[in-house]
C-alpha cells in the first residue's frame, strides 16, 4: 500500500503543479522502485479521463450517456480520490491487478470490482472501442515525441569528439536533416540550425551516460539553445543572464565566449541558484558570477555592471509552449477531466476540477500579469548604460507574452530597435505571427517562433533588441549560432531527466509577490 | 428442440422451473407430468432436480443460475439448500444471497458470461453474482422495466426481450451481451418472456399456449433447430476426424 500511497501523493502534487512527473518520481530518493513508480504514474495519467468518468459523476456533460457510473467515491467515503484512481487503474487496465497486500483501501476498491468492470465495458461500447488501448485519448497517442537534443559542452569536448564517442558506443552517424519525425534507434546527427547541438531519437535515455555525468553533454532542448546563439556575445564581454536558474543557458553562454569575460547570473530562488552553481561547475564554467536577488532591483548604473553589453532575458512565462514528453499527460488527463470547452491553460490540476470558474478568470489575468512583468524586465535591461543587445525569450505560444510584449517595448523605448532576421538564426523558417504584429512583416520576420507540433521542439519565442547606434556594428558575427535561453520552467522540464525536483511552490509564492511589487522572479 | 409444457394448468412454466446448461430445477407438483417433460428431454445429459425454495413452488422466480453456479434467496431453508447441494454437479457453486429484492429470478437474468440486473440491486449482491456465476454484471432496464429477469430470456446463443424494447435498446443490450437479440412474445402474446419460457443452449421449454410462430422465433434465435448437447461434435466431426486420425 505504501507504494500506492506514494504514487497518490505524486499525482496530488502534479495536480497542484508542485513539480513535474519526472521530478516527482525519478528525482525523489524516498521512492524505492523509481521505474515502476514512473510507469504507474504515467499510465494512470493516460487513463485519467476514463477513470474519472468511472469514478465520479460530477461532470454531467461528459457523462451524458453513462447513465449511472460507479459512484464508488460517494459510497467509500474513506477512499481518497487519487488513490482510487491508481487502484482502479491497476485493477482495470493491468493484467496483474492491484499489487499490494490486503488492506482497507484495497478492499474498498475490490468491493466495487464487478461494477467498475461493467462501467468500463459500457464505456468501451459507447466509445466504439474494442480494447482498452483504443480508449486512451488520441492526443496522448499522437503526442509529438521531441527528439532528444544534446548540447555538446565546448568547455570540455568538441562536437566531433562527442560524435566519435557515440559512434564507438554503436551509434550510427546520419546526415543532418529537416524532418525529424522518424529517427531510428541508436543514431545521432548534427542539428541543421545550431552547430553545437546533436539530435538523438526520442526516448534516448542518457541520464546515466558517462559523457553526461562528466558534463561533456548537456541535455537541453533545442528551444532553450536558441537564445544564447541569438545573443552571440563577443569574447571577453560582460553578460547578464536575468533569470538564470537552472543555468543551462548560462553555461551555454559561457561556452560561447569560451570562459572569457564575465557572466552575471541572477535568480530569485536560492535553491535554484544553488542548482545553477552546481550545474555550471559541472560544465566547467569559470566566468559565471551567480547572484541571488531580483534582477529588477539591480542598479543599472552600478559600476560593477558598467561593462555589460549583452543581456539575456528569460523571464517567467506561462510555459504554454512546453510539451516535452510527458507533460501532455498531466494536461490532457487533468484538462479533459474538467469540462471540455474552457480556454486552454496549462496544467489543470485535479483539484482544480472543482474550481473551474476561478481558473477561467485567472487565465487571461495571469497572462496579463506575466506580460506586465516581462515588459518590466526588458525595460529594466535596456537601462544598462552599455547594453547593446537584449535577447528576450519565452517558452510560451501566447502572442500576449510574445509579439505583444515586443510591440509594447518598441513603442515605449526609443533607444532600441529589433534586430533584423540576420541577427536571429536566419535559417530558421518559422518567424513571428504577422497578424499579431499589426501586419508589420519586418517585425514578424525579425523574431523567432516555434510550433511544438511541427518543429520537433518545444514552443518558444525569441526576440533580439539592439541599441540603435549599435545596429550597424553587430551584424558581423551572427551565423548559425543562435542560442539560448528559454524560460526556466521549460529548462527544468527539458532537463528534467537529471535535475528536476524544483520549486514550483516558491514560484507560486513569487508570483504573488510579483503582483505586489513587480519583482523579478525566477522564470516560471 | 423447443417443447411446450404446462405446470398444473399454468402456462408460466418459467415460474416453476429453472434451466441452465449444467442442471435443471423443477418445482414439486401434484403430478409428475411437468417433471416428465423435462426429464424426457434432458434426463440423459443434466440432472433434473425436484425442489422448493422457502417452501414455495415458484422456484424459477426466486433463484437464478448458470452452468457455474446457483444463487438462492436468504429465505431458502437449510434443508432445501442441503438437498440442492447434494443433487447438483460438484462444480456448480451454490450460494445464499442476502438481498432485499429476494425474487432473484425476477431481478437477474444471465447466461454463462453476462448478467443483467435490476438497477437497484445491492452492491454486495452484484459482487456475489460476478464471483459465483462468473459473469460480468450490468445494471440495466429492458423496455424501461426494472424486472429484467421477468422480461427477458437468455442463452449463450441469443435472447428474447420484451416486445416493446426499442431497436436502440436492443442494439445496446446486444452489444453488452455479445449475442443476437429479438423482441418477441410467448404464450400467445404474453410479454413476460422470462416467466413464459426457459432455455439453455440446446433446449427450450415454453408454455402450452405458445403459438407455432412464437416457437419458431425461439428456435431460430436460440439456434435450436439442430441443437443437441453433442452438436459440437457433429458440427466439427470432419475436422475432428482429420485432427485425430
Amino acid at each position: 500500500m505504501n507504494f500506492y500511497q506514494q504514487a497518490a501523493s505524486i499525482l496530488d502534487r502534479l495536480a497542484q503543479q508542485k513539480g513535474t512527473i519526472k521530478g516527482l518520481t525519478l528525482g525523489d530518493n524516498k521512492i524505492k522502485d523509481k521505474k515502476k513508480m514512473y510507469a504507474v504514474v504515467c499510465e494512470t495519467l493516460k487513463c485519467m479521463v476514463i477513470l474519472i468518468l468511472l469514478v465520479c459523476t460530477k461532470d454531467k456533460e461528459a457523462l451524458n450517456n453513462i447513465i449511472d457510473t460507479s459512484k464508488i467515491l460517494t459510497i467509500e467515503k474513506k477512499l481518497p480520490k487519487t488513490m482510487a484512481l491508481l487502484l482502479i487503474h491497476d485493477l482495470l487496465f493491468t493484467k496483474r491487478g492491484i499489487q499490494s497486500s490486503d488492506g482497507p483501501l484495497k478492499q474498498a476498491v475490490m468491493r466495487h470490482k464487478a461494477r467498475l468492470k461493467a462501467e468500463l465495458v459500457k464505456y468501451k461500447i459507447k466509445m466504439g472501442a474494442k480494447t482498452n488501448d483504443d480508449l486512451v485519448s488520441q492526443k496522448v497517442k499522437d503526442a509529438v515525441l521531441i527528439p532528444r537534443y544534446v548540447r555538446v559542452n565546448e568547455h570540455k569536448t568538441t562536437v566531433d569528439k562527442a560524435i566519435q564517442a557515440f559512434i564507438k558506443e554503436g551509434y550510427t552517424l546520419e546526415e543532418p536533416r529537416d524532418d525529424l519525425s522518424s529517427l531510428s534507434k541508436l543514431t545521432v546527427r548534427r542539428d541543421i540550425h545550431l552547430n553545437d547541438l546533436l539530435v538523438l531519437p526520442p526516448n534516448s535515455d542518457l541520464h546515466d551516460h558517462p559523457m553526461y555525468i562528466s558534463g561533456e553533454l548537456i541535455l537541453q532542448d533545442k528551444a532553450s539553445c536558441f537564445p544564447a546563439h541569438v545573443c552571440n556575445p563577443a569574447k571577453g564581454s560582460h553578460i547578464i543572464d536575468a533569470c538564470a536558474a537552472p543555468g543551462n543557458k548560462t553555461s551555454h553562454l559561457s561556452a560561447l565566449v569560451r570562459n572569457t569575460g564575465k557572466i552575471f547570473a541572477f535568480d530569485l530562488d536560492m535553491r535554484r541558484l544553488d542548482l545553477l552553481k552546481r550545474l555550471t561547475n559541472k560544465a566547467g564554467c569559470k566566468n559565471i558570477t551567480p547572484l541571488h536577488g531580483s534582477f529588477l532591483e539591480v542598479d543599472p548604473n552600478d559600476p560593477k555592471y558598467a561593462q555589460v553589453e549583452y543581456l539575456l532575458l528569460d523571464p517567467s512565462c506561462s510555459g504554454s509552449g512546453i510539451i516535452s514528453r510527458l507533460d501532455h499527460l498531466v494536461d490532457d488527463g487533468m484538462y479533459r477531466a474538467r469540462t471540455m470547452n474552457h480556454t486552454f491553460k496549462r496544467k489543470q490540476g485535479l483539484n482544480h476540477i472543482h474550481s473551474i470558474l476561478e481558473q477561467e478568470a485567472n487565465g487571461t489575468e495571469r497572462l496579463d500579469s506575466l506580460a506586465e512583468f516581462q515588459i518590466a524586465v526588458i525595460q529594466h535591461a535596456m537601462k544598462f548604460p552599455k547594453a547593446k543587445k537584449v535577447v528576450y525569450s519565452t517558452c510560451s505560444i501566447h502572442p500576449q507574452e510574445n509579439e505583444h510584449v515586443v510591440k509594447t517595448i518598441l513603442a515605449s523605448n526609443e533607444d532600441f530597435v529589433l534586430g533584423s532576421r540576420s541577427e536571429a538564426i536566419p535559417t530558421w523558417s518559422r518567424r513571428g505571427l504577422v497578424e499579431e504584429c499589426n501586419g508589420d512583416k519586418d517585425m514578424a520576420e525579425s523574431v523567432i517562433r516555434t510550433n511544438p507540433s511541427e518543429d520537433y521542439t518545444n514552443g518558444f519565442f525569441v526576440a533580439c533588441f539592439l541599441r540603435k547606434e549599435a545596429t550597424t556594428e553587430t551584424t558581423t558575427e551572427a551565423t548559425t549560432e543562435a542560442t539560448p535561453e528559454a524560460t526556466t520552467e521549460q529548462k527544468r522540464k527539458i532537463e528534467g531527466d537529471a535535475e528536476a525536483p524544483s520549486s514550483k511552490k516558491s514560484k507560486k509564492k513569487n508570483k504573488k509577490k510579483k503582483k505586489a511589487k513587480t519583482n523579478v522572479e525566477p522564470s516560471l | 428442440m423447443a417443447v411446450r409444457a404446462q405446470f398444473e394448468n399454468s402456462n408460466e412454466i418459467g415460474v416453476f422451473s429453472l434451466l441452465t446448461n449444467s442442471y435443471c430445477l423443477v418445482a414439486v407438483g401434484g403430478s409428475e407430468n411437468f417433471y416428465s417433460v423435462f426429464e424426457g428431454e434432458l434426463g440423459d445429459v443434466i440432472p433434473v432436480i425436484h425442489t422448493t425454495i422457502a417452501g414455495c413452488r415458484i422456484i424459477g422466480r426466486l433463484c437464478v443460475g448458470n452452468k457455474n453456479g446457483l444463487l438462492v434467496p436468504n429465505t431458502t431453508t437449510d434443508q432445501e439448500l442441503q438437498h440442492i447441494r447434494n443433487s447438483l454437479p460438484e462444480k456448480v457453486a451454490v450460494q445464499r444471497v442476502e438481498e432485499r429484492l429476494s425474487a432473484l429470478g425476477n431481478v437477474i437474468v444471465c447466461n454463462d458470461y453476462v448478467a443483467l440486473v435490476h438497477p437497484d440491486i445491492d452492491r454486495e449482491t452484484e459482487e456475489i453474482i460476478a464471483d459465483v456465476l462468473g459473469v460480468e454484471v450490468f445494471r440495466q432496464t429492458i423496455a424501461d422495466q426494472v424486472l429484467v429477469g421477468s422480461y427477458c430470456s437468455l442463452s449463450n446463443q441469443g435472447g428474447i426481450v420484451h416486445p416493446r424494447t426499442s431497436i436502440q435498446d436492443q442494439d445496446e443490450l446486444s452489444s453488452l451481451l455479445q449475442i443476437p437479440l429479438v423482441a418477441g412474445t410467448v404464450n400467445r402474446g404474453s410479454d413476460v418472456i422470462g416467466a413464459g419460457c426457459v432455455v439453455n443452449d440446446w433446449c427450450a421449454f415454453a408454455g402450452m399456449d405458445t403459438t407455432s410462430t412464437e416457437l419458431s422465433v425461439m428456435e431460430s434465435i436460440f439456434k435450436l433447430q439442430d441443437a443437441q448437447p453433442t452438436a459440437i461434435v457433429n458440427e466439427m466431426r470432419d475436422s475432428l476426424v482429420d485432427t485425430y486420425s
